[in-house]
């Protein structure tokens, strides 16, 4: 924006390239009704004073504007830099120079002396996969073709840009995520975080494995083994039992306990309270009975009997 | 062959004592006489002190035999896989081992010790003996007081054990009922020695 510092009008700075004035005066700022006719008048003339006038056949007198000068603000912020992919990384530090800006789809063929797409649709990366006729190599077998083995090699090339690509994602991903740890200092768990993700779902894997594998009655002891997989270390107890044929006398007096617990005669000790509850309340239950108990205290009088 | 564990010994003499009630201790401490065997005169003289001719409970396979400690200790000789059967077999466990079964090869203790006995007519036998079971009409004689759903055993008239079942009806229930009703269920009986003779060991 220019300052108009040498004309009767101080105040005013002029944009040639927006056709803008702007007036620095406070007061201008107070009367927005009537338009600013000595600021326009000021901006046409110094339009005329300062820039080129060309003649135009059709449209007479031309003024050329320049650019611009007022700077506006961004209305985005910057782009963060992105990390380097591995390629880039290996460039940098060998010292090879980054390649020219690609030339577009276009290539040109000297043999047809025109441009072809260098990839798609009648691309030039197929023209030597689909000549007419191919020369086999020595010690090929019979049915070797070299159109389809050709058009195999490129598939699998592309496969393998297209894996180095994504993984290429995933540690610039990891990298982004790091750094905004790093720099918010924020506490949210790495859980989220795919590859630790996937640790977790290994270690939960392993257990359930070994989980089910001494879940047998011998505890996994004489399952087959698998490859790769790490041997079973049977924990814990196994079922006891006694000895065969060491103290039998033991084991009668064991039996003998055992039969004088199974008469009935711990039954006077213990009471069902279930059993108690639905004898007491004829099938109604305890509410019922802590009813009935409450409505006999206070006299029988008040409170509902449930039918 | 392994002793059996507190919870099976429970199963096992709680089946027992459906059928000879309280006279389970005489098989848990005793020299196992069976009233049909010539066993009663033999070890007459060193029984219970030197726990000679004492007879104990083995489970093999998920059978329980009831065997004496002698052949116990010879049979503990042969291999696992080798061993057929020892002693009596009393029954099986079934194959969770929560239920345990009493087979027909119990029936000559549990007719020692019965609590309660049925006898059958002559022509009521057959019926019994191919696996039906007893109806009022070929009922012979009763205990009393024989409760209802009771283990009892099954005899013919002369006295000798054809089998063993349940009860449908007490004594004095089953006074009221008509010939054709059933009054003992049949859980087993001799016949099955040649009808189940592959799976009954």
């Amino acid at each position: 924006m220019e300052a108009d510092s040498s004309s009767a009008h101080p105040h005013l700075s002029f944009d040639h390239g927006l056709m803008t004035v702007v007036d620095s005066n406070p007061s201008a700022a107070a009367s927005t009704s009537a338009p600013p006719h000595a600021a326009i008048s000021a901006l046409v003339s110094s339009l005329i004073s300062h820039l080129p006038i060309t003649m135009n056949a059709d449209h007479g007198p031309l003024l050329s504007l320049p650019l611009p000068t007022t700077q506006l603000p961004r209305a985005k912020p910057l782009p963060k830099p992105k990390p380097l992919t591995k390629w880039q990384q290996f460039a940098r530090k060998k010292g090879i120079p980054e390649k020219k800006a690609k030339d577009g789809k276009l290539v040109y063929d000297e043999d047809t002396k025109e441009w072809v797409p260098k990839w798609g649709y009648k691309g030039a990366n197929k023209k030597v996969e689909e000549q007419w006729i191919h020369e086999v190599p020595m010690g090929k077998e019979d049915d070797y073709d070299p159109s389809k083995a050709m058009k195999a090699e490129r598939k699998k090339r592309r496969l393998v840009n297209e894996g180095q690509r994504l993984k290429n994602e995933a540690r610039a991903s990891k990298e982004l995520q790091a750094k905004n740890a790093a720099s918010t200092s924020s506490s949210a768990p790495l859980i989220d975080d795919k590859a630790a993700q996937r640790l977790k779902r290994k270690s939960e894997l392993l257990a359930s494995i070994r989980q089910g594998r001494a879940s047998t009655a011998s505890m996994g002891k004489f399952d087959r083994h698998l490859e790769g997989e790490d041997k079973a270390r049977p924990k814990g107890q196994r079922r006891h039992f006694e000895s065969n044929e060491a103290d039998t006398a033991g084991e009668r007096g064991r039996q003998l306990a055992l039969l004088k617990g199974l008469d009935g005669s711990n039954k006077g000790d213990v009471v069902n309270a279930r059993k108690a509850v639905r004898f007491e309340s004829k099938g109604e239950g305890a509410l019922a009975l802590a009813r009935k108990r409450d409505g006999e205290g206070r006299g029988g009088s008040g409170g509902k009997r449930k039918r | 062959m392994r002793p059996l564990t507190d919870d099976e010994t429970r199963l096992v003499f709680s089946k027992l004592a459906h059928y000879i009630g309280n006279n389970v201790v005489h098989l848990v401490d005793s020299t196992g006489e069976a009233s049909s065997s010539s066993r009663a005169h033999e070890n007459d003289d060193d029984d219970a002190s030197e726990g000679k001719g004492q007879f104990v409970f083995r489970l093999h396979r998920d059978r329980v035999y009831y065997v004496d400690e002698m052949a116990m200790k010879l049979a503990g000789a042969v291999s696992r896989e080798k061993l057929c059967s020892l002693g009596t077999c009393l029954g099986k466990f079934s194959k969770s081992g929560n239920k345990f079964r009493l087979h027909i090869t119990a029936l000559d203790y549990l007719s020692t010790y019965a609590k309660h006995k049925v006898w059958i007519k002559p022509n009521g036998e057959l019926p019994f003996l191919y696996g039906g079971h007893v109806v009022k009409a070929h009922l012979g004689r009763i205990t009393d007081d024989t409760p209802e759903h009771a283990g009892v055993v099954v005899l013919s008239m002369s006295g000798t054990p054809l089998g063993f079942g349940v009860t449908a009806r007490s004594t004095v229930d089953t006074r009221k009922l008509d010939p054709t009703s059933i009054i003992v269920f049949h859980q087993a009986d001799v016949g099955e020695y040649l009808r189940d003779e592959d799976t009954l060991f």
